[in-house]
């Protein structure tokens, strides 16, 4: 058990090496230069420049940056923002918190959804309901979520005026506000969570249903609704986990845009913003801290299964 | 246990399924009703990108001061933008971008993940460790942060937008290409290939890629969806196709900016992105079916 | 004649599928006395689980149980509500499978398992259903069942999770027992330990079984009577040394035949009965045996057999000889009267 623990962890630091790697890569050979960008400000000399280039450590090579930079991230500092005067952690510090709060807020509504939507489905599959639900998923996993976002501001805030069209206040401030504004983006990435979840979900509880366990569960005198909410699901729900893993770990770039839609202050809009500027700094941190999420969502996905799973369970320890 | 002898002419001796067998599985597919509808959508949409001057009605880029922001009617199917810019023919003009986009980047995603997929399983150990592992490390970043910075830094234009989202596919398509040689290479003809003598480069040539079309076409919609997608998002944003041209998700941009005022505006441009991305996801998944015939008793 | 513990009447089962609607279960009727024990042998795909399945009113669709009657102590179990069906199960009649190790949810504990089935059917307290439950699997021969209980389905061997799942079966003290291919997917010796210990609860709680195979020794072992199905109907019915000795359907004789006996004599041939079983949807037309029957005559193509009395309560083979081949068994064996 604990070498498995210990394995899954060192692939997960190597997947994680590798993303910055190709991250610090990307950014310091693809051309756009962010000092001379700056440079075409009035008032800027070629000596100046220089100069700038210097503190900031870009006329080192390559490898030297990417050990100071590595070196820094390792102890929680992100390095100086090529153009704000904050730093980079500082930058992400405030820009962390929306952006966590909408995802763990779009995996609920998202598994809030699919979980009842795909019981449904299985306590009566092939009905109408089923046909509804699925061609519903469908839908969700082709409908651009920027689009669906759109479509909810218009409808909901615009036409009824129930919730705020843009903006965030924090939880600490205001839990109700901050609720209201949540709402929407949450709602919106949660459909592009329950689409392919409730998909995934149906076909493995229409599988499960069909399988001894729940015809013992009935024969020793169950009804069929309880034989599938607790002897289908739950063994439905364990390959289920590391597909939802695979999703929400995919949202995360949707997120990026969805944060746009909604004027949402997280680190999506930040990299937005950095990219027009080119400032790498801020850049490269934020990438990497997505890739972190999605390495770290994987991660927790691979354990979790294991620590549910009896039968995987046994296999680690021996 | 007896040693098998290989036979003399190895070649002759293990036929590859037979060819016949490849089509069989697309004609059943056309048989599937959800695949016939999928696929006279993508028809119809190629049709309208690609007959764009003769259906397009109007100038996309004539302004109108006179008609801005007017609501669908006989005259502006879709209504007009605040130019006064006909809405329908922006669309049509748009999806011609949008899907010639898509086309091509979809061309080099499976060229260069087939390639990258195709190397890694057909000479495994360590090559495959090293190539799938740069997979992981890329696939582990957001394609569309990664789009964002090479869009940012090369620049908007219809090539390199195609050069970049293609790339950025090649990866997920390297991972798909590798699982389906793999399970193809196990099997009796290709072993006998093997003994045979055959080159790898050959076998993969000659015999597994043929074989894995259908699911080399499953992949290949899968990102034509992904990519146009991403493409929208990247315009949406204001960092992809840059006015006085436009694809999808600039028009849902400029409507975005119009919501108060104009609903069509925002909702046309979107209906087209989705209904092309439905279509696609379509016949990814009846190709699956067609495919894995369990399936079909679903 | 008081009522028989369950009294099967005209069950017929019916399969949809895309081209049309097919009988595998073709107008069953038997009866089963309190404490009776029943083999129900035939080769597979001959109905057997089918009738055991559609008694549980478990079949799933496209099946569907189209007619007939389920009395269970004069009951119409088909009249039930989903409710009411579901004491029945579990409470009055139990089930034991083929596969335990499909049969047992893989995520949950025996415990978890053997404490629902318990507070399913009586209102006790979950401590107290666990002490019932490390009884029962004590009772079943799982050895330190206190100790064992917490364990997962995977843990067990497949002859140690049968006992589970007759322990399981016993939670609420069923009438009746229907043990489906129980023994099948387990090795020769723990087989013949399983069947020890179904005769011993059997005989112990008084409960009648249903034990359904396809191995004639395992049926002789345990069971009073015997019951032949072949292509979704009865075909035969006697009490077990009756049949054993004298089968009157050629089929039953064939199926006999069939088995490798230690006392057969050495020149005997082992024979195996030519040809396949029918699949139901083209089950032959008058005796579905007639194709593969040595005995067959023009009539068994065109009428379905008669249902002929053997002599026994309840005891009949459907077969259109079956009155010549009493009436021949009775002349050959006339010093030796039947049993």
């Amino acid at each position: 058990m604990m070498r498995f623990v210990i394995r899954r962890v060192a692939v997960s630091v190597l997947m994680l090496w590798l993303a910055s790697v190709v991250i610090f890569v990307t950014l310091r050979v693809i051309p756009g230069d962010p000092i001379a960008a700056r440079g075409t400000l009035p008032g800027f000399t070629a000596e100046q420049m220089a100069q700038l280039r210097h503190e900031l450590g870009l006329d080192r090579s390559i490898l030297a940056q990417y050990l100071d930079w590595m070196s820094g991230v390792l102890r929680g500092d992100f390095g100086q923002s090529f153009f704000s005067d904050f730093s980079t952690t500082e930058l992400i510090a405030t820009r962390i918190v929306p952006s966590v709060e909408l995802a763990l807020m779009a995996t609920l509504v998202g598994l809030l959804i699919a979980v009842p939507a795909a019981v449904a489905i299985a306590l009566r599959p092939h009905s109408w309901l089923d046909r509804v639900l699925s061609s519903g998923a469908a839908g969700g996993m082709a409908v651009p979520p920027f689009w669906l976002g759109i479509l909810l501001v218009a409808f909901l805030s615009i036409e009824l005026g129930w919730f705020p069209t843009r903006g965030y206040v924090p939880f600490v401030e205001d839990p109700l506000e901050n609720l209201r504004f949540v709402a929407l983006p949450a709602v919106t990435m949660g459909v592009v969570v329950a689409a392919p979840v409730l998909r995934f979900l149906r076909a493995a509880l229409l599988d499960v249903t069909r399988s001894d366990f729940v015809r013992t569960a009935e024969g020793k005198g169950l009804l069929w609704h309880e034989a599938v909410v607790r002897h289908a699901l739950p063994n439905a729900l364990m390959p289920t986990l590391t597909f939802v893993g695979m999703v929400v770990g995919s949202m995360l770039g949707g997120i990026v845009v969805i944060e746009y839609v909604f004027g949402w202050p997280g680190l999506g809009a930040l990299a937005v913003d950095s990219v027009g500027k080119r400032d790498y700094a801020v850049l490269q941190g934020v990438v990497l801290l997505a890739a972190a999420a999605f390495v770290l969502t994987s991660l927790v996905v691979d354990l979790l299964s294991v620590v549910i799973d009896p039968r995987l369970r046994d296999q680690m320890s021996t | 246990m007896s040693v098998a002898v290989p036979p003399a002419n190895a070649d002759v001796a293990v036929e590859p399924p037979a060819e016949r067998e490849r089509f069989q599985s697309l004609r059943r597919l056309l048989r599937q009703p959800a695949a016939a509808v999928a696929l006279t959508v993508l028809a119809l949409l190629v049709l309208l990108v690609v007959l764009a001057p003769l259906v397009g009605r109007y100038d996309p880029t004539e302004v109108a001061p006179r008609d801005q922001l007017q609501g669908p009617s006989a005259m502006h199917w879709f209504g007009t933008d605040e130019l006064g810019r006909d809405l329908y023919s922006r669309i049509v003009w748009g999806g011609r971008l949008a899907l010639g986009i898509a086309v091509a980047a979809t061309a080099i995603a499976m060229l260069l993940g087939t390639l990258w997929g195709g190397i890694a399983a057909m000479r495994g150990g360590l090559v495959d460790e090293i190539l799938m592992r740069i997979v992981d490390g890329i696939m582990s970043i957001p394609i569309i942060l990664t789009a964002l910075i090479l869009v940012a830094a090369f620049g908007a234009s219809v090539t390199s937008l195609a050069l970049i989202l293609g790339l950025l596919h090649v990866p997920v398509t390297a991972r798909m290409v590798r699982s389906a040689i793999l399970v193809e290479r196990h099997t009796e003809y290709c072993v006998a290939a093997t003994a045979a003598g055959a080159s790898w480069w050959r076998l993969l040539r000659r015999e597994i890629l043929p074989n894995t079309t259908p699911t080399l076409l499953v992949q290949a919609s899968l990102n034509a969806a992904s990519i146009i997608l991403t493409e929208a998002a990247l315009s949406f944003v204001g960092l992809g196709i840059q006015p006085p041209d436009a694809t999808w998700g600039t028009l849902l941009q400029q409507g975005y900016a119009k919501i108060y005022t104009a609903y069509w505006f925002v909702i046309f441009p979107g209906l087209f992105i989705f209904i092309t991305i439905w279509a696609l996801n379509v016949l990814a998944d009846q190709l699956q079916v067609v495919l894995d015939p369990r399936e079909a008793h679903r | 004649m008081s009522v028989p513990l369950l009294s099967v009447r005209g069950l017929s089962v019916a399969f949809r599928d895309r081209r049309g609607e097919t009988l595998p279960l073709r107008e069953v009727s038997f009866d089963l006395r309190a404490g009776q024990r029943l083999a129900l042998v035939g080769e597979s795909g001959s109905g057997k689980s089918l009738t055991a399945f559609a008694i549980m009113r478990l079949i799933r669709p496209p099946g569907r149980i189209a007619s007939g009657e389920i009395l269970l102590e004069g009951r119409d179990l088909l009249g039930l509500s989903a409710r009411q069906m579901a004491a029945v199960r579990g409470g009055e009649i139990a089930m034991i499978y083929q596969n335990p190790l499909s049969a047992m949810n893989p995520v949950q504990t025996i415990a978890h398992q053997l404490v629902e089935a318990i507070r399913r059917h009586s209102a006790v307290s979950k401590d107290a259903a666990r002490r019932r439950a490390i009884d029962l699997l004590g009772e079943a021969g799982v050895p330190d069942a206190a100790s064992r209980i917490g364990s997962y389905p995977h843990q067990f061997s497949g002859g140690m999770l049968q006992r589970v799942v007759i322990a399981m079966a016993l939670a609420a003290d069923p009438k009746l027992l229907i043990a489906d291919e129980a023994t099948t997917a387990l090795d020769v010796t723990t087989q013949a330990r399983i069947v020890d210990l179904l005769a011993r609860i059997v005989d112990d709680r008084g409960a009648a079984i249903m034990f359904i195979t396809h191995d004639l020794g395992v049926a002789a072992a345990l069971c009073d009577d015997v019951q032949v199905m072949y292509a979704g109907r009865i075909v035969e019915r006697a009490e077990a040394r009756r049949f054993y000795e004298h089968p009157i359907h050629p089929y039953s004789e064939a199926l006999l035949e069939a088995v490798c006996r230690l006392d057969a004599e050495p020149d005997r041939r082992l024979t195996a009965i030519p040809g396949n079983p029918p699949l139901a949807g083209a089950f032959p037309s008058g005796c579905a045996f007639h194709p593969r029957c040595p005995h067959a005559v023009p009539i068994c193509a065109e009428q379905a057999p008669p249902r002929v009395p053997t002599g026994g309560p309840g005891w009949f083979a459907e077969c259109h000889l079956g009155r010549e081949r009493l009436d021949g068994l009775t002349l050959a064996d006339a010093k030796e009267p039947l049993p």
